[in-house]
């Protein structure tokens, strides 16, 4: 007899190849834990940056002007905080690096995963590096490399409806876990 | 035991011009190449020989604390100490590590102080498992005794003179750390701390101590020394690496490779221990004989670095001659048949502003050339380059040297070996050919990225599976190839180089061990949903396919032209038929989740308007295809260039 399974026992199997968190010491992350933890997903252009001391050392905060918000409620720009930064002032100029921590340009457009603002730094990326993923121009258009996506670069449409796909299922879970609470 | 002397280096102002495994940070230079824009290069980190005795303080805080698992600080520090001795027993490296104080520092959130800390205290909402971030020069500068570097209002230099001795210490006795007084070249790291984060309850992860399986466990137990051994590699100044699976025998990787399975113990087990590529790139930066007096001299128990090691040295560039920046090359023992050593292509210059602002402009102006080194064991290589293009890791996983080479699109080329100079081009008939390299004899080994067309079954990879439920066995996928597009590529004379199979395991430390690769011919049914596939009358065969984990696979053919030929006959006089790469699954070969090596599949969700192609067949009895509905095997043809 051929068991073939629906989205949710795929989602199982899955759940033990990708797990939720990372690190620089980075467990990885696949398109629906990143959904499942991003307050908002956007599309923009690193318009302007700058380094900043925090309590906790140097931020970069790039600011995106964004071109499509895929999810959640984004304004025209976010600002978007890095650990790292350069401090270009002073005696001695310094940097602070943080390993496989990602790094934007002015001009760059980029698919990014963000979590909530805390009071900390502001929106962080989803998975350190993980949810910064370059847009790239190719000669069928703008495509990017989804995560877990094996090298492929897809349409950067295609990713956006994957997005968004990604999250009515989650939606869907979050429904049937609310009734399986009751 | 290393003794450190009185005249060590003082005046150390160079810097390798190559990042390869290294972490990295700009070097600001005079000149404007752009109106209020410094140039900058961008140059590896690195501890300065004055100071490769790095003193390290333990924040006095326990892990999993206030819980029935927590850890007490004192065996943290011993997990911490065996951790920072994986990296102190390399006798080629003459960098050493230790924890030499526990006591509670500040509110043991990490900064730059001066004091190389150690701590279980992250800053709230840190997503992170452990970081350790490290402070360096971005300009060369001049150390004078008074100098008050990190802005707390004390002194972080002291006069060698005055104190008689020329390395770093705390010269003041205050807790922090002083450096002697001298020229510093850019890059020079003043301050590394590395933080673990015990906030991650909410996921089930909690901090253990030893590898463990965490498959049906309350708590997914995170190995301290695991992730300790990796995070002090950052420490040395290493940045992560590629190698996920060192040979067709050993599925564990480098220790430096950027994701961790805290689910399998043989993984943390495998980190634990360093790799080759780990040890050489250690003793690459720091090597042991370098210097005739002070810790990189040579003392009892040292083997110089020349001794044991030589570098590969070559550049990638692309068909047009652009350097690459950022692209993998690897090197395997030729008879070990181990991947021993990696580094990585590209010397690359950005633009800052004021405010420490990061611009690129053009690849002429940013991408410098495609050179890299590989510090490798003495012996015979074969070297292969592959993009860091997310499988198994991705540009921004590695350094800015790749990023930048991925933000001008050149993280999407093809793996491929390096042939003979002759035929190291950018169309290769033989791209899994390998010329072997002896290692510190040819002068410059140079690659030229392929440029291929390839076809493809799915999109990109959601998630790892199977399509069916575990347990079964004679699994066999099946990607369907359209008889009318592989036909026009042979009949415009691209010839058919490579079958790919997007593979992996989901327990890290076992190899996606498949029983046979193979590309055939095969029909669908008209409603569709079944396929007849010609599995004894195969083109083409891998017995026992190891696939690469979490990555595209190749499956390179050994006659390419004859492949094509018959192949195109065959579907001239078969149009019915199509081509199907077949991979069947070898049973038995489960980790601690008890799943079968698997294949990538792109989720289709049929609810949102989502369509499967109908080219993904499986087949869980040996030779019945049924086609996939909701999800697509990756699967991929390559072809050379079209003439």
């Amino acid at each position: 007899m051929k068991h073939f399974i629906g989205p949710a026992l795929a989602g199982v199997i899955a759940a033990g190849a990708v797990l939720p968190v990372a690190a620089t010491s980075l467990v990885r992350m696949d398109l629906k834990t990143m959904v499942d933890q991003s307050a908002s997903v956007v599309v923009g252009e690193a318009v302007d940056q700058h380094s900043t001391d925090t309590a906790h050392g140097l931020y970069t905060m790039t600011t995106f002007a964004v071109s499509d918000a895929v999810l959640g409620k984004t304004g025209s720009e976010v600002m978007v905080a890095t650990p790292g930064g350069v401090r270009m002032s002073g005696k001695f100029k310094i940097a602070e690096t943080w390993p496989g921590a990602p790094v934007f340009v002015r001009g760059q457009e980029v698919l990014i995963f963000l979590t909530d603002e805390n009071a900390t730094v502001g929106s962080q990326i989803v998975g350190f590096s993980q949810g910064a993923i370059p847009v790239a121009d190719t000669p069928q258009g703008k495509a990017v490399r989804m995560p877990d996506g094996g090298g492929e670069m897809v349409s950067l449409n295609a990713a956006k409806e994957r997005i968004r796909n990604a999250a009515k299922s989650r939606a869907s879970r979050r429904a049937g876990d609310e009734v399986t609470d009751q | 035991m290393k003794r450190i002397l009185l005249c060590a280096a003082a005046t150390a102002l160079v810097t390798e011009a190559y990042a390869g495994g290294r972490l990295e940070e700009i070097d600001l230079l005079p000149q404007q190449t752009f109106p209020g824009l410094q140039d900058a290069d961008v140059v590896p980190i690195f501890w300065d020989e004055r100071c490769a005795s790095v003193s390290y303080t333990m924040d006095n805080t326990p892990a999993n604390a206030g819980t029935a698992q927590e850890i007490p600080v004192e065996v943290l520090v011993a997990e911490q100490q065996a951790s920072f001795d994986q990296w102190n027993k390399i006798r080629t490296s003459y960098i050493e590590m230790n924890i030499t104080e526990t006591r509670e520092i500040g509110n043991g959130v990490r900064s730059f102080d001066f004091i190389n800390e150690l701590t279980w205290e992250t800053p709230p909402g840190s997503g992170f498992l452990a970081s350790s971030p490290s402070t360096s020069l971005i300009d060369e500068a001049t150390f004078v005794p008074g100098d008050d570097i990190d802005g707390d209002g004390d002194s972080d230099v002291f006069d060698p003179a005055v104190e008689g001795r020329n390395t770093c210490f705390d010269a003041d006795g205050d807790g922090d750390i002083e450096f002697p007084a001298g020229d510093y070249a850019a890059g020079t790291i003043l301050d590394n701390d590395v933080q673990y984060n015990d906030g991650l309850g909410f996921a089930g992860i909690i901090w253990g101590v030893g590898p463990s399986d965490s498959a049906g466990q309350p708590f997914r137990e995170t190995d301290v020394q695991a992730v300790a051994v990796h995070e002090f590699g950052h420490s040395h100044s290493l940045s992560h690496s590629m190698i996920n699976q060192i040979s067709d025998d050993d599925g564990t990787g480098s220790t430096m490779f950027p994701f961790i399975d805290i689910d399998d113990a043989g993984a943390e087990l495998g980190q634990r221990d360093l790799h080759t590529d780990d040890i050489a790139w250690s003793s690459f930066v720091y090597p042991e004989g370098s210097s005739p007096t002070g810790i990189a001299s040579l003392q009892p128990g040292d083997v110089p670095f020349h001794w044991v090691y030589r570098v590969i040295r070559g550049k990638v560039t692309q068909a047009d001659g652009l350097p690459v920046a950022g692209a993998s090359v690897q090197a395997t023992g030729l008879f070990s048949e181990r991947i021993l050593s990696e580094g990585y292509s590209g010397f690359t210059r950005v633009f800052v502003d004021d405010e420490g602002g990061l611009n690129i402009f053009t690849p002429e102006t940013s991408l410098l050339d495609g050179e890299y080194e590989i510090p490798v064991p003495r012996g015979l290589y074969d070297l292969h380059i592959e993009a860091l293009d997310g499988s198994p890791a991705a540009s921004g996983n590695i350094s800015i040297t790749a990023q930048i080479g991925d933000f001008f699109g050149q993280q999407n080329f093809a793996e491929e070996f390096w042939s003979f100079r002759a035929f190291e081009d950018a169309i290769e008939l033989f791209p899994g050919f390998s010329a072997p390299v002896f290692a510190g004899i040819r002068r410059s080994i140079d690659f030229v990225t392929n440029t291929d067309v390839a076809l493809n079954v799915g999109a990109a990879p959601d998630f790892l599976g199977s399509g069916f439920i575990g347990g079964q066995d004679n699994v066999i996928y099946a990607s369907r190839f359209a008889n009318e597009e592989v036909l026009a590529l042979l009949e415009n004379g691209a010839k058919l180089t490579t079958g790919l199979y997007h593979t992996a395991h989901v327990d890290a430390s076992f190899i996606p061990r498949f029983k046979e690769a193979s590309i055939v011919l095969g029909s669908v049914s008209g409603d569709g949903l079944t396929a007849d596939i010609s599995l004894d009358n195969k083109f083409s065969k891998t017995p026992n396919f190891v696939g690469q984990d979490n990555d595209l696979t190749p499956d390179y053919y050994r006659n390419p032209i004859k492949l094509s030929k018959r192949l195109k006959r065959a579907l001239r006089d078969n149009p019915d038929k199509d081509v199907f790469l077949v991979l069947k699954v070898q049973d038995g070969l489960e980790g601690p989740t008890g799943l079968d090596p698997l294949v990538s599949i792109d989720d289709i969700v049929p609810e949102e308007g989502e369509a499967a192609t109908g080219n993904s067949f499986l087949s869980i009895d040996g030779g019945d295809f049924e086609v996939q509905t909701i999800r697509d095997w990756i699967m991929e043809l390559r072809f050379t260039e079209l003439n």
